[in-house]
């Protein structure tokens, strides 16, 4: 046991320390930040957010009111909005810098909603400030102070909230409820991507590390100090801690990012993933892991050459991608048989799973099903990964063909 | 130190090893001999429990080998090489440890040992910069860093210059005095005569000689002198034939004569001689008529 910790823990050391890793993993959370500086900067709250951390919103904005159905400035928006008896004013102040943009509401605004805003940047500042969030509930206290009952006019200007629900075919309220944009579709989509790209950079690091020792030439010595399963599973543990390790450097620094937007974006209320779900993404993560660095140790054991043992490796990575590749039939009809199908069969269930329980609902019973499926095809992997592995890794020459591996399997 | 009963292994159509015997007592250097493909590696392999026989068993200290033997036995093997994108140091730690040794110990020995070949300054180079020689030499370090029992070694002196063969070969010598054994597998038979006690010579998996080197010459010596001198006469009593060979000659004596009587006639003759000794054969040449005789 203390070999397999060994060479678990020289994985780790030899892999953190790859240009590739590093580069991926500093990378996402890297494109992470600049989303969310892009979103902050189209979008509404979030820029807003972003724009008082920056201190861009010091500055109020400008208003011109032509129209003459704005009541005086009311206490509540006092340094947030200043009012310009005239544009050339405004217009002054702006290029003096003393406002970041100005509104002009027009004469005829009433019969249309048309609403100028001026900056001076143009492109994206104009637009955050112009952002509708921002001025909507300014224009509406603005139009009604007076007019209508204050509690409706403050029902008015804060808007809605709007609580989606949806039936079963029963006439029942469902459980699980409707849809949301960042539930419903971005984390499992997310978790979907992260699970490929985790398992597939871990397991070819594998594969590439087999190889590497099989090309050259070390792993007879290997041998001669522990056995294959050893060596095996000293190396599926020790990328498995690899990539977990990343796993936790990017969610890590997801977190992170949540909470730098997190005034605005309501993150941790619009994941709906109940535990029982995290539970069953993190087992069908682990299972999935499992399932390929297997198979793609035993490519990586296969193949004479690092070239040659990928190509032998890529089959197993694009037979997992296909539930990705359905991903908008998964979308719209979680439950389809492709779907049922395809989260039965071991190779597939890892990602098609994710996916689904992202989605959807998903009956007990085919869970239990997939999983136990899945424990199976896992189980057989790792014991004909073993196989293949004891035998192939000390195959030099030519790669052998499929009678040849038969027969060398029925000894092994 | 280590015994192979009636080793046998099978591959899918050849008898790779077919009840090879034999056993290597502690402090020998053991030649383990025989043409390409003879199983030789097969032999070896079982040997380090990569391979399980199919009959027969072999012991270590008096123990099936296997997980728990692998920490007493360096291997050389012939295919071999170290991690490109290790430092040279951290390689040889790395296996070490794989073996069991304590990691501050291995390091510590890793450095005296490349210290020792002249590879001290490349300890935190990495091996894809070394040179083929140095990287043979940081192999064959390879196989001794954990200081084991009994040291098997395929082909040590393959690619090395003269000056580094010495060095190794001494190394070598150092570590039996300390009362390690030694298989040496190689096809340079100088080396077998230079260093081994005794050998194994195997071919298509059967055991074709097995014992002393010096009784196995002497089981294949012919009644023969070798003679370095100025001109030979050209009769001398006993002498049934002359062969002419480098720097000398070899003379076949007829049954009844003793090397002794032929240097007396020699000596009377007057010719002045530089060498006389009872001939040998080269191992070299044994090993050729043995291997082309089973064929």
């Amino acid at each position: 046991m203390k070999a397999v910790w060994t060479v678990a823990a020289q994985e780790v050391v030899v892999n953190v320390r790859r240009p590739g890793f590093i580069v991926m993993t500093i990378l996402f959370p890297a494109l992470g930040l600049i989303a969310l500086l892009i979103g902050s900067l189209f979008g509404g709250s979030v820029g807003q957010a972003l724009e008082r951390e920056l201190g861009g919103a010091d500055k109020p904005t400008g208003y011109v009111d032509l129209s003459g159905l704005l009541s005086a400035e009311l206490p509540q928006y006092e340094g947030r909005f200043a009012a310009y008896p005239s544009e050339g004013a405004a217009r002054a102040d702006l290029l003096a810098e003393k406002i970041d943009t100005y509104l002009v509401v027009p004469v005829d605004f009433l019969a249309n909603g048309n609403v100028q805003v001026y900056g001076i940047r143009g492109g994206f500042s104009t637009m955050t400030s112009a952002d509708r969030d921002r001025i909507q509930p300014f224009l509406a206290d603005h139009l009604l102070t007076g007019r209508i009952d204050p509690e409706i006019q403050a029902r008015a200007s804060g808007g809605l909230n709007i609580q989606p629900v949806t039936l079963t075919s029963d006439g029942e309220v469902s459980s699980e409820s409707a849809f949301n944009w960042l539930g419903d579709f971005v984390l499992p989509y997310a978790f979907s991507l992260l699970f490929l790209i985790t398992v597939f950079t871990t397991s070819g690091y594998l594969l590439e590390s087999v190889s590497e020792e099989k090309e050259g030439r070390i792993v007879e010595i290997l041998l001669s100090s522990i056995s294959p399963t050893q060596l095996l599973a000293g190396k599926i543990l020790g990328l498995g801690a690899v990539g977990l390790l990343q796993v936790f450097i990017w969610l890590g620094s997801a977190v992170a990012l949540v909470a730098l937007a997190t005034a605005a974006f309501a993150l941790v209320g619009a994941i709906r993933f109940t535990l029982g779900a995290l539970v069953l993404f993190v087992v069908y993560y682990l299972l999935g892991y499992l399932l390929y660095a297997t198979l793609m140790a035993a490519a990586g054991s296969l193949g004479t050459t690092q070239r040659e043992s990928q190509q032998l490796g890529s089959i197993f990575s694009l037979i997992a991608v296909i539930p990705w590749m359905l991903i908008s039939v998964v979308f719209s009809n979680p439950n389809a048989t492709i779907a049922i199908v395809l989260s039965y069969i071991p190779l597939t269930a890892p990602v098609m799973m994710i996916l689904r329980l992202g989605f959807a609902q998903v009956p007990p019973m085919q869970i239990a099903i997939s999983l136990v499926l899945l424990i199976i095809g896992l189980v057989i992997s790792l014991w004909a990964g073993a196989k293949v592995f004891r035998m192939g890794i000390l195959m030099y020459g030519k790669r052998p063909g499929l009678r040849q591996l038969w027969l060398a399997f029925r000894q092994a | 130190m280590i015994e192979a009963e009636n080793l046998v292994k099978q591959y899918a159509h050849v008898r790779a090893v077919d009840g090879v015997s034999f056993h290597v007592a502690r402090g020998e250097v053991f030649g383990l001999l025989g043409p390409n493909g003879a199983g030789k590696s097969t032999t070896i392999r079982m040997m380090m429990d990569i391979l399980r026989p199919d009959g027969g068993r072999i012991l270590l200290k008096g123990h099936p080998v296997g997980e728990a033997s692998k920490a007493h036995i360096g291997y050389l093997p012939e295919e071999r090489g170290l991690y490109k994108n290790y430092q040279l140091l951290e390689c040889l730690v790395y296996l070490a440890v794989l073996k069991g040794m304590p990691r501050a110990v291995a390091k510590e020995r890793a450095l005296a040992l490349l210290e020792r070949v002249d590879l001290g300054e490349y300890a935190k180079r990495k091996t894809k910069e070394l040179s083929k020689g140095m990287n043979q030499k940081a192999q064959f370090l390879a196989s001794i860093v954990h200081d084991p029992e009994l040291l098997i070694l395929d082909e040590p002196f393959q690619g090395l210059d003269p000056v580094n063969t010495e060095l190794l070969k001494s190394i070598l010598l150092e570590e039996q005095a300390r009362g390690k054994t030694v298989i040496l597998s190689t096809h340079d038979m100088n080396q077998v005569e230079a260093m081994c006690n005794r050998i194994l010579l195997i071919n298509h998996g059967r055991v074709v000689l097995y014992g002393a080197l010096d009784e196995i010459k002497a089981r294949y010596a012919e009644h023969a002198v070798a003679v370095e001198c100025d001109g030979l006469p050209e009769r001398l009593p006993g002498v049934r034939q002359t062969r002419s060979v480098n720097h000398g000659y070899e003379l076949l004596l007829e049954e009844s004569v003793t090397p002794q009587a032929v240097l007396r006639s020699l000596v009377e003759t007057g010719v002045s001689i530089r060498r006389f000794e009872v001939a040998m054969p080269p191992l070299e040449q044994i090993f050729i008529s043995v291997v082309e005789g089973v064929q």
